[in-house]
């Protein structure tokens, strides 16, 4: 049908089918800024203002909006010309991953337009449909109000350091040829340190602008669609599979399951070579494993034709046993998942253990004996799931020299290679793996998921093919946060002091282990070092179930064990009848001890297969040299109004329907060390002076990129909008074992660094041999390299000769990192929260949080990310849980059933960055994985104080607080009675 | 998405919504907002037209001596914003309005059409609180004479109908209690009406959910008429997520007569009236929790109307004294 549409004022006639969707029609006119993330009008990626009213194009056929206009970001601005909106969200640090940008954008110029000056609760509302998972959403509340109040004509303070507009400043080529010792006309332009400031985020404006910055934003002519197939049994032996009739289906092309393809064991995981811990996967395998398992991929001309085609594939399944309980798993007779002997690396199939790390030392047993109070607990972690906004995407196609281009939404360009090489049997060198800007990540985009099937399915078609994942299924077949099980008890003596803590983890690592072993050394390598003991016991599991495969949730489960060790904490407290802090700070990690764990760490990546019991006493120690959490808990503790708030909860006023309670956890954050950690990068020099940085670390919204551009920025005497980052391509820019991303962005800031400092080099030389002065007594500042005596040459000049001049040479340097890891950043928070006994519901007030996380870079990208982290802790604190029913089929496929937090349910936070004493520039630590953990502990906590009331169990839904307090109050009455 | 979509239908005159969705040969539905139809999970693949309403000029809330009138494609945020709904009833229509879906993208486009229409599956606030309101909906439909549509209507004999056979058109009004049961797959909800309350009325609405944008696992609503310190009529009704909005006859009629500010006498009603109430467990909440925090919710809500009413029969009859 034709169809007339006004698209941000240009009149289109469209070709449309009768059930197209607005957002299709909208991406494939070209209109990139208009998102897919959900299918189903939960999210708001796909906001578009239908006669200026947002509404989510996913549940919008495109003839609804027949005779509307219709507003996409990209007709709100344009580079050149940014709508205020598009100004304050760069300005106040609003844009991370930058998928959920367009829409909130939308969203807010609709509020604007029809209220000028809108209260807090007002914008919060009119977010409330625009789900992000990045930010805590109270920058985007801000920069709404900042832009209101421009709009409005009122001045408001800048929040960070706008770029100088490079872009649009002319080039001055200069004299030429330059006469040695000539001097420079041109003023400089000046710049400071560009460390430790609130510069704005280089890559802010293609993404408020809607430009196509993401793996999805490209068309391919003759591009074929795929689906995937999966298993409607957790457990089941696929008897026949029969492609008939799907593959004579008109517009099929392809169809392939387990009989086209070889059975290659290995793990999606995508973890440094060779990967630590089981290889258990098979691209396409006759034994399906968990509901959402894979069982055939279709590639078609159009996505309906391929999600027909699957309803023609005809499966004959053999149902097996199933478990998903892990304590069931481990039971003798328990269905065995791996029981085929071509997997490897699994620590006892026989018993379902993927992995096991145990670490004990001193005498725990004696210990125990000789406590005077033994405080035990069993806390209980949900699944979850990572909800980045972008879904898991891939396109796959030749190019004109017939290799394999895999364009994919990954954190991982290197791995992909790797492992789409080995699975499609193409060298590496015939694959070229672009990983443009990730739409976040969290941990899911880690895994191999989507790839290797799409490059397959380009193989058997020769197509262009894309495959992307709906929402559901990443609800079902992508990765998740696994639920865990962890028992804690420790002795200690009257006065506190402890003696002896053991820690027992079980994982559910679901299907495959792939990244069983880092889940296994996570919990304890993150918690248990905060308070050393002489006596110290750690054993973790990680057990096979018939659910989706565990992966990372923004660190390896180290929120898992900080909510069991920081609410037992608090348990301790209050069976010694002490104040939570001085129990805390009578046995928290101090200065100069030596972190327990960190050689264990290292053996189990070391020796891939943990098969064998570790030695860690034989390996390296590690003496901590810095410590901030004594300032972060002070911090916290005044900023909390402690001592006041905890007189006032308690539980106290038990009568009230609504009660009052403070709760603190501490959390630290160590990146579990690699041996096999490298980062590199390239810098060369332009013409203009300005650089290009070429760097295999995709950036997923945790600003990264602006912190390697402000890096090389300070070193080359240069202001980060002159360093232009190329995204990654494995073509081009140098390796990368890009693995966690907190260890990685360590590794790869020194790598940045180091290939400045060489550039720098190099330019100082060449400068010198024009000035004809010693390369040491030369500065390179503000775009200038000046000489002792008053010469100077600026960057342009010296770049034309350095490439055009006599001697010429290119300035350009490749650097790598291979270390350790960084120093552990350490925290504090605190929690404020409400609860109506009446419905068990809970709304949090406040949070506080302290970080000492070594040199900032730019703090208002560290506040961003310790909001962010706050956000994902409280929701999956409050309301996140994955949950199945008896046969493995998961219930929660959607953002309205799976519920994360919205801009409505943020509270007020107050962060405060700690720098210690004249930070170290160098030491640059991970912040982005720590915030979220401590969040979760402290509102346990805060219950406990308002209800008087212990919950070991997240999520903290209203259910299981009305639960808990109605058994406390049986329990009182029948100690009454 | 409609998979099998093959007809798309823009009509500006009810008539001629009827005509198409009563054509046997093809599968035609009226589509609103369009956010269920599109965003359901499991697709309806037998639907193979639509007839788009939104020409229809049902989008209204207007207001005459027998009460208020909403068009049926009045979104959920016109009712929300709307003046006139924020002040009928203390606001409670506007108010489950704004709750019924958090997201004001989907108010922006949800239509109280589609919402009745759907019944349980809106997961509605807005249903709990029309459930105590005893709205009555306005419904049409092709039913009475059947004429020979070969070629078009003689109004508009451009309409492709060929084989299609016009049983004409007929309107009825049904109370909103009976509308999921007795509605009739072709009817066309036109509009809702809502007689205004008596002298010394007050409501409250009261909800639970995991998060302040979740669907409610609960929602309580009541509307209560208080006369010289007494309960005159009382009704109560409490609804959520999958769950059909139930009237709690037993605790209205325990109330009804008795006096207002005894508040024991609240807690029995209550806890003798809800025996009534059996909701459903599902993966959110359990049958346990729902009942527990069903009677906290009725309790309140109950509290809150009443103190309402009770305040403003007070200033009303002073105003007659
Ligand atoms: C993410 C999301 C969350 C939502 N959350 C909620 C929520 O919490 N609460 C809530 O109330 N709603 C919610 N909704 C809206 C929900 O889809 C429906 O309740 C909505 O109100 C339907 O309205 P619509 O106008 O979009 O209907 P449509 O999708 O257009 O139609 C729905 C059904 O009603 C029929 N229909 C529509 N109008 C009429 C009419 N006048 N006469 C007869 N039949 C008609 C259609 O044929 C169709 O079968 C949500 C929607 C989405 C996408
Ligand atoms: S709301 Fe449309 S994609 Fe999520
Ligand atoms: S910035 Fe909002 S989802 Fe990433």
């Amino acid at each position: 049908m034709e169809l007339e549409l006004r698209i941000n004022g240009v009149i289109k006639s469209l070709d449309v089918a009768p059930n197209e969707l607005l957002l299709n029609v909208l991406r494939r006119e070209g209109y990139y800024s208009v998102k897919h993330g959900c299918d189903h009008g939960h999210c708001g990626a796909c906001t578009v203002l239908i006669d200026g009213q947002p509404r989510p194009s996913c549940v919008m056929l495109a003839m609804q909006a027949a005779g509307a206009t219709v507003t996409t970001v990209e007709g709100l601005g344009s580079f050149r010309r940014l709508h205020p909106l598009q100004e304050t969200f760069i300005d106040a640090g609003a844009v991370h991953c930058g998928f959920c940008t367009p829409g909130m954008l939308l969203s807010a110029y609709a509020l604007l337009q029809r209220n000028p000056n809108p209260s807090e609760e007002e914008i919060r509302d009119a977010l409330a449909g625009n789900l992000c998972r990045c930010t805590g959403y109270n920058r985007i509340v801000q920069a709404v109000q900042r832009a209101a109040a421009l709009l409005r004509g009122e001045d408001i303070e800048p929040i960070s350091i706008p770029d100088s507009g490079s872009r649009t400043r002319p080039w001055d080529l200069g004299p030429a040829p330059l006469e040695p010792g000539e001097q420079t006309s041109e003023e400089a332009q000046p710049v400071h340190a560009m460390m430790g400031r609130p510069e704005r985020q280089v890559d802010a404006i293609k993404l408020v602008t809607g430009k196509p910055a993401f793996a999805d934003d490209c068309h391919l002519p003759g591009l074929l669609y795929a689906r995937l197939l999966t298993s409607p049994y957790a457990h089941a032996i696929i008897r026949e599979i029969d492609t008939t009739e799907a593959r004579a289906l008109p517009g099929v092309h392809a169809v392939l399951t387990y009989k086209d393809i070889p059975r290659i064991p290995y793990t999606s995981a995508g973890q440094p070579w060779p990967e630590p811990g089981p290889h258990d996967q098979y691209c396409l395998d006759h034994i399906v494993r968990y509901v959402g398992d894979r069982v055939a991929v279709v590639a078609a001309e159009t996505a309906e034709i391929a999600e027909q085609a699957l309803k023609l594939i005809k499966v004959d399944y053999e149902p097996l046993p199933a478990v998903f309980d892990p304590r069931q798993a481990l039971e003798p007779g328990a269905p065995q998942l791996h029981p085929e002997p071509e997997s490897y690396g699994i620590y006892d199939a026989n018993r379902n253990i993927a992995a096991h790390v145990q670490f004990e030392q001193g005498n725990v047993e004696r210990a125990f004996a000789g406590a005077e109070l033994i405080v035990e607990g069993e806390y209980v972690l949900p699944q979850i799931q990572q909800v980045a906004l972008e879904n898991h995407v891939a396109i796959t196609y030749w190019d004109e020299d017939n290799r394999l281009v895999v364009r994919t939404s990954s954190e991982a360009p290197y791995h992909v290679r790797r492992l789409v090489a080995a699975l499609t049997g193409l060298a590496p060198r015939w694959i070229r793996v672009i990983a443009p800007r990730v739409g976040g990540g969290f941990g899911a985009k880690r895994d191999l998921l989507v790839e290797d099937l799409c490059a397959l399915l380009t193989l058997a078609t020769d197509r262009p093919v894309r495959l992307e994942y709906s929402r559901a299924d990443e609800f079902r077949s992508s990765r998740v946060a696994p639920s865990h099980i962890i028992r804690l008890k420790t002795g200690l003596r009257r006065d506190g002091t402890i003696l002896a803590n053991q820690m027992l983890v079980l994982v559910n690592a679901g299907a495959y282990g792939g990244q069983a072993v880092p889940l296994s050394v996570g919990s304890g390598l993150n918690s248990l070092p905060l308070y050393p003991c002489p006596s110290l016991r750690y054993s973790a599991q990680a057990v096979y179930t018939n659910l989706p495969p565990a992966g990372a949730f923004r660190s390896n489960g180290a929120w898992a064990g900080l909510f069991a060790l920081e609410s037992h904490m608090d348990e301790i407290a209050r069976r010694l009848g002490m104040d939570p802090l001085t129990v805390r700070r009578k046995n928290w990690l101090k200065e100069g001890e030596i972190l327990p764990f960190l050689p264990l760490a290292q053996a189990a990546y070391q020796f891939a297969t943990p098969q064998a019991a570790l030695a860690p006493t034989q390996l390296a120690e590690t003496r901590l040299t810095h410590c901030g959490l004594s300032h972060c808990l002070q911090v916290v503790e005044e900023q909390l109004n402690w001592r006041e708030k905890r007189r006032q909860g308690q539980g106290q006023n038990q009568s009230g329907r609504i009660q009052r309670g403070v709760g603190i956890a501490l959390a630290m954050h160590l990146p579990i060390p690699r041996p096999s950690l490298l980062s590199s990068a390239t810098l060369k020099l332009n013409e203009d002076g300005s650089f290009n940085l070429l760097i295999s670390l995709p950036e997923n919204g945790n600003g990264s990129h602006t912190i390697f551009a402000q890096i090389a920025a300070e070193v080359l005497g240069v202001r980060p909008e002159d360093i232009f980052i190329h995204p990654p391509d494995t073509d081009s820019t140098p390796f990368d074992t890009s693995s966690d991303s907190s260890s990685s962005l360590y590794a790869c800031v020194h790598a940045v660094r180091q290939a400045a400092a060489q550039v720098r080099q190099q330019l100082l030389s060449v400068a010198a041999r024009l000035l004809n002065v010693p390369a040491e007594s030369l500065t390179l500042a503000d775009y200038v390299i000046r000489a002792p005596g008053g010469q100077s040459l600026n960057l342009s000049q010296l770049a034309l000769q350095a490439l055009y001049g006599e001697q010429p040479r290119p300035i350009s340097a490749t650097a790598s990192w291979s270390a350790t890891c960084s120093a552990p950043t350490f925290a504090a928070q605190g929690v404020e929260v409400e609860v109506d006994t009446a419905t068990g519901a809970m709304h949090v007030i406040k949070v506080v949080s302290a970080i000492d996380g070594g040199h900032i870079v730019n703090p208002v990208l560290a506040e961003g990310q310790i909001e962010s982290g706050i956000a994902q802790g409280l929701s999956y604190g409050l309301c996140e849980e994955m949950v199945y029913d008896q046969q493995g089929n998961p219930l929660t496929t959607n953002l309205n059933d799976y519920r994360i937090f919205s801009a409505r349910d943020m509270p007020e936070t107050s962060i405060v960055l700690m720098e210690g004493d004249g930070a170290d520039p160098l030491d640059i630590r991970d912040i982005g994985e720590i915030a979220i953990a401590a969040a979760a502990p402290a509102l346990a906590n805060a219950v406990a104080d308002a209800l008087g009331v212990r919950l070991r169990q997240l999520p903290l839904t209203p259910e299981r607080v009305l639960h808990a307090l109605y058994v406390a109050r049986q329990q009182a009455a029948r100690a009454a009675t | 998405m409609l998979s099998n979509l093959l007809e798309y239908h823009w009509v500006e005159d009810v008539d001629d919504a009827l005509i198409l969705l009563s054509r046997p040969d093809i599968k035609t539905v009226p589509l609103a907002g369009g956010t269920y139809l599109l965003g359901q999970n499991d697709e309806d693949e037998s639907i193979q037209a639509v007839v788009d309403l939104r020409d229809l000029g049902l989008a209204y809330i207007s207001e005459d001596q027998r009460g208020i009138r909403i068009g049926s494609m009045t979104t959920l945020q016109s009712m929300a914003e709307a003046p006139l709904l924020k002040s009928f009833l203390g606001g409670l229509l506007a108010q489950a309005a704004q709750y019924s879906a958090p997201s004001p993208l989907i108010r922006n486009a949800a239509t109280l059409g589609g919402t009745l229409a759907l019944g349980a599956s809106a997961q509605a606030d807005l249903l709990t609180a029309l459930a105590v309101v005893d709205a009555e909906v306005v419904l049409r439909s092709g039913q009475k004479t059947q004429v020979d549509l070969r070629g078009g209507t003689p109004e508009r004999p451009g309409l492709a109908l060929s084989g299609v056979t016009y049983k004409g058109k007929q309107e009825r009004r049904l109370p909103y209690h009976r509308l999921s049961l007795e509605r009739r797959p072709q009817e066309l909800i036109i509009e809702v009406q809502i007689a205004p309350p008596g002298r010394g009325w007050g409501t409250a609405l009261e909800r639970v959910g995991r998060s302040a944008v979740d669907t409610a696992l609960l929602t309580a609503a009541a509307l209560v008429e208080v006369e010289n310190g007494r309960y005159r009529s009382v009704r109560l009704a409490l609804g959520g997520v999958n769950m059909e909005p139930q009237r709690l006859p037993t605790i209205e009629r325990r109330l009804e007569g008795q006096p207002v500010q005894d508040l024991r006498l609240l807690a029995a009603a209550v806890q003798a009236g809800l025996t009534d109430f059996r909701p459903p467990a599902d993966f959110r909440a359990s049958q346990g929790y729902r009942r527990v925090c069903g009677a906290n919710l009725a309790y309140r809500a109950l509290e809150e109307a009443a103190n309402i009413a009770r305040w403003r029969d007070i200033t009303s009859s002073e105003g007659r004294a």
